[in-house]
């Protein structure tokens, strides 16, 4: 799924648009009215964050609750435009609901929120199983 | 036997520091790679609990399935106090405002959460739910067309 609902905050959503083929992630603070690009710092000044799926499916790229508001975990890579390749994956956070990002690891991950957000468990989910991660 | 390699990343500030430590499982019958399907966790509770639910082939080619659990009960040595007081250096709540791109009024509604600071290493007691503080945001100039 290209477009996601970041769960606990009313009126967010994150969206891929594809325009002249480029495909990049936005994120809109009220319902739609208005979209931008996901932020992050970045050697490459143009380049934003664009996540690989960013709704809540089963292997959970995309991985937000209601009960850690402004947390978001995703999977995706920096650039100007979303690269699908397994090797471009990294796991990337948000403490402020979407608006600006860091990265957290490399590669994609499953991730897994308990106690209101205080611990986080992350797991390499495209190798074979040689790393859990938890943050907390 | 094959023994199937846990690295355990960790952080105490929500992924500024990470670190890491490692335990080793023997998965009984996998002759394939080890993949991993999904975490389960009870995210509401004080429970530091996590399933991990795990995939590979066994001897006749049969996809099956391992779950572990990991338990971070003892990581944690106290309880998160100072929900009363937010953002102040003793208590271990931050309010937080999802601002966005610009001002603090989404869809009519200014939304304060008090949730745990990111540094501090501390579990939310259950009776301790997320708590949200609404102000309804009045019209502005900018909200009318001539």
């Amino acid at each position: 799924m290209e477009f996601g609902k970041v769960s606990g905050i009313d009126g967010l959503y994150i969206a891929n648009r594809l325009q002249n083929g480029v495909k990049q992630s936005l994120i809109t603070f009220n319902q739609g009215g208005s979209w931008s690009p996901l932020l992050i710092n970045d050697s490459c000044a143009d380049c934003t964050l664009n996540l690989y799926s960013p709704s809540s499916d089963l292997k959970d790229h995309f991985y937000s609750r209601h009960t850690a508001p402004g947390l978001i975990i995703a999977t995706g890579n920096v650039g100007l435009s979303l690269n699908k390749e397994q090797s471009a994956a990294n796991t990337y956070l948000s403490r402020d609901a979407g608006l600006t990002w860091k990265l957290l690891a490399a590669g994609s991950h499953l991730v897994g929120f308990s106690n209101f957000g205080s611990l986080i468990l992350m797991v390499d989910d495209m190798a074979a199983i040689d790393s859990v991660q938890y943050v907390n | 036997m094959e023994l199937t390699f846990f690295l355990i990343r960790f952080s105490v500030d929500q992924g500024n520091t990470i670190q890491t430590c490692s335990l080793v499982e023997n998965i009984a019958g996998a002759t394939s790679s080890v993949h991993a399907e999904r975490i389960y966790t009870e995210p509401t509770t004080t429970q530091t609990h996590f399933l991990l639910l795990t995939s590979f082939a066994d001897i006749n080619g049969k996809s099956s399935y391992s779950l572990f659990g990991f338990n971070f009960t003892t990581y944690f040595t106290r309880q998160c106090v100072g929900i009363e007081y937010p953002d102040k250096p003793a208590s271990d709540y931050e309010t937080f405002n999802p601002s966005g791109p610009s001002d603090s009024c989404i869809l009519g509604l200014d939304v304060t959460y008090i949730r745990r600071k990111a540094g501090t290493a501390c579990f939310v007691p259950q009776t301790e739910q997320v708590i949200t503080q609404q102000r309804i945001c009045n019209c502005s100039m900018a909200d009318y067309v001539w």
